[in-house]
């Protein structure tokens, strides 16, 4: 970050000026996470010795998937230096699409996680038509789309409600349902989502473009890079994700209407586990496992909160909130990079 | 690209994110989409104080004013919002009735559950052209569309409640669905029938502020420490009428208290995202759930046996007392508190003045069981 903000500015190799610190010091951040949520169970156990069941740990894994699909898409699109703040809408259309046609029609599992994917991806495009070709700020973009999805939602539902899934679907949302003994298949399932879109990351030319894209737009492109077009796959798999992520909310909960998503506030959840995982707000830093354990921090705080310590759920919003401002106050490269760019605009416009 | 993005910063973001998330949140909480008992109605602050009048009864001997059908009128059935399965219930039982009563049945409102809107549709109804001669609602709070039922009553409009109430003196007559001493006994005679007099039990509500689920919690509490003092409380929940937070509410619950023999879900949202809570942790069989809300969403766990008792009242009646009762209030035969009169093959109910003044108790508590919940379609 500090590179891309003075001195790579005009040198054309991103990829390589940025991968050796960032991996270091991501991997801080997640050796981080790992010793608080540690103390976290510790503490959590001292007050109450239950909290060290398998149920509750299982609990606290399942309870942490939607939000772990929905930030992994997040996270392309945050690594690329935007944000999206549709996803929570995104994840509801995919619900209740998915909802009524598993509910009314049948739909079988795998062909529901196809449409739900699909009714993501085209979302999705939404976004990316308005960033990347309109060159719209992504705030703005993804704000209008927040509500015209999230409309849209009402309109497909009509007020009504989907609450008869097929036990195809939610005999997977249940901790006691494993292959590995002990591992819920949900929590397998978001591990190998992890698992791809952390290869796809640090393995293959479309990730590496993604990092470049994000940490120096200017740069990448003089690099060759083609920036609008690995910005608008971001916000593409973006969508995908939370349009996965809804069927997931389907088999954990069974049901969907014309609030799923928004009413849970999924966007709040997925930026915070991505912020929390290191992922940072000015692009080019982040990865998919801290995101992964960015929504288990979350969940495990939340389920803390709540069966250790018996903090009514009316906290919830408040506490993700101060998780977030610590998560970036605990970013010192965030501030760092933060304060020298209002330096560097300052010193622009003064020499106007 | 990346100057504008600059400036904007990272607050300017996070901040957005948050806003956004708040504004999510609060919208939420006001469009509790569930059932008709997520109420807020106006009514049940006085409820403990005096003995509630009995509920209308089929079997009764004695009648009082029989309501009859007289020359042709329009009601006007305006719930909290479109589309919600209990208020369609209600529609359809009105229209069961309808033609032996003369009476003409339009259903509208607004698409959100909100206030503010239902107050617009009211005040539509009453400048059209062609106004009703009643307006049946269920309020989204207790105040809003007071005004709005006002100019109705200026214009002679005559105006009765159903479900939820709001400030008496703004209608006419209210059908409160059931007695909340009622619901709360049925509930905890459900719960000790099946575990027993001892152990401990926790309540899975909507929001902190919901009238009517605070008045069941009341009586549940009253009723228990009379009649069933080891029978403890563990705590209260809350799922904000939404199925995803009932559930992690009700899933805190059972791990916070191991040895909970039995969860009550007391709001259309909380009894499905109760039992999926129960279901997901394995705990089908050992922990018992008994609740208030209606049985369709819950068939699967009717189906399965994880649902051990489901209350609510029969919507469809229901509806069949909002024609009746307005066929009264429009031909001015309705009997004054404390009066009765005489609703079809509902029977003998009673306008009473507890909990609100010329409230009319609709039901007892009707259980929803394996055996039977098929024969209900709300």
């Amino acid at each position: 970050m500090t590179m891309s903000v003075t001195a790579s500015r005009p040198v054309a190799r991103p990829t390589q000026s940025t991968r050796r610190p960032m991996t270091t010091a991501l991997a801080r951040r997640e050796v981080q996470i790992v010793i608080a949520m540690l103390l976290i169970v510790g503490v959590s156990t001292l007050a109450y010795p239950d909290f060290l069941s398998s149920r509750v740990i299982a609990n606290v894994f399942i309870a942490a998937m939607v939000t772990t699909f929905v930030s992994l898409g997040q996270t392309f699109v945050m690594l690329a230096r935007g944000i999206d703040l549709s996803v929570a809408p995104i994840l509801g259309l995919s619900a209740v699409v998915v909802g009524f046609a598993a509910q009314d029609h049948g739909l079988g599992l795998w062909r529901g996680l196809v449409l739900g994917a699909v009714v993501g991806m085209v979302l999705g495009v939404g976004n990316a038509v308005l960033v990347s070709w309109f060159k719209l700020p992504p705030i703005i973009a993804t704000l209008g789309t927040f509500s015209v999805y999230g409309g849209l939602q009402f309109v497909v539902t009509g007020g009504q409600q989907v609450d008869q899934i097929p036990g195809q679907y939610t005999q997977y949302g249940i901790a006691t349902h494993t292959i590995v003994p002990g591992v819920p298949v949900i929590l397998l399932a978001g591990l190998a989502a992890t698992a791809l879109v952390s290869w796809v990351l640090r393995s293959t030319v479309f990730g590496r473009n993604v990092y470049a894209t994000g940490d120096d737009g200017e740069a990448a492109f003089r690099a060759g890079i083609p920036v609008r077009r690995i910005t608008f796959l971001a916000y593409v798999l973006c969508g995908l994700f939370a349009g996965i992520a809804g069927v997931v909310y389907l088999t954990r909960t069974g049901s969907a209407d014309s609030l799923t998503g928004t009413q849970t506030n999924e966007n709040l959840n997925a930026i915070a586990a991505a912020l929390i995982g290191g992922t940072a707000l000015t692009g080019g830093r982040g990865t998919a496992v801290g995101s992964f354990l960015g929504s288990v921090f979350l969940s495990l705080t939340l389920s803390a909160m709540g069966i250790a310590f018996g903090v009514p759920n009316e906290w919830q919003p408040a506490g993700i909130g101060v998780l977030i401002l610590l998560a970036v106050v605990a970013d010192p490269r965030a501030r760092r990079g933060h304060a020298l760019t209002t330096l560097r605009m300052r010193l622009r416009r003064s020499a106007r | 690209m990346s100057h504008h993005l600059n400036r904007a910063g990272v607050l300017a973001v996070a901040m957005a994110a948050l806003g956004l998330a708040a504004a999510g949140c609060s919208s939420g909480s006001a469009a509790s989409t569930t059932t008709s008992s997520s109420a807020s109605g106006a009514s049940a602050a006085s409820a403990s104080s005096t003995a509630d009048s009995p509920a209308c009864d089929a079997s009764a001997t004695g009648g009082g004013v029989k309501i009859a059908s007289g020359k042709p009128i329009t009601v006007a059935i305006v719930p909290k919002l479109l589309g919600l399965p209990v208020f369609e219930a209600n529609v359809k039982g009105a229209k069961q009735v309808a033609s032996s009563l003369n009476v003409t049945v339009d259903y509208t409102a607004s698409v959100k559950a909100s206030g503010a809107d239902q107050a617009q549709v009211i005040q539509g109804l009453v400048n059209s052209n062609n106004p009703p001669d009643v307006i049946a609602y269920s309020a989204n709070d207790p105040t809003s569309i007071v005004p709005a039922l006002q100019a109705a009553k200026a214009k002679g409009i005559k105006v009765i409640g159903f479900d939820s109430d709001v400030t008496a003196s703004a209608r006419s007559y209210f059908i409160q669905d059931t007695s909340y001493e009622a619901m709360g006994k049925a509930l905890i005679d459900a719960v000790v029938a099946k575990n027993g007099k001892t152990g401990s039990v926790a309540i899975l509500s909507s929001t902190k502020d919901a009238t009517v689920q605070n008045a069941w919690i009341d009586a549940m509490k009253s009723y228990m420490s009379s009649t069933y003092p080891d029978l403890k409380l563990a705590g209260i929940a809350y799922g904000q009428s939404n199925q995803a937070t009932s559930q992690s509410q009700a899933t805190n619950l059972i791990n916070s208290h191991p040895d909970l023999k039995a969860l009550i879900p007391i709001d259309g949202a909380a009894v499905p995202g109760a039992l999926a809570a129960v279901k997901s942790q394995g705990l089908v069989g050992k922990l018992s759930v008994f609740g208030i809300g209606d049985p369709n969403p819950n068939r699967q766990y009717f189906a399965d046996g994880s649902l051990t008792g489901l209350f609510l009242w029969d919507e469809v009646k229901q509806g069949q007392l909002i024609a009746y009762v307005a066929r009264g209030a429009a031909d001015g035969t309705m009997p004054a508190a404390v009066g009765t009169f005489v609703a079809g093959d509902i029977g003998t109910c009673t306008v009473g003045n507890s909990p609100a003044a010329n409230t009319i108790i609709f039901s007892k508590p009707l259980e929803f069981t394996k055996e039977n919940y098929l024969k209900y379609d709300f």
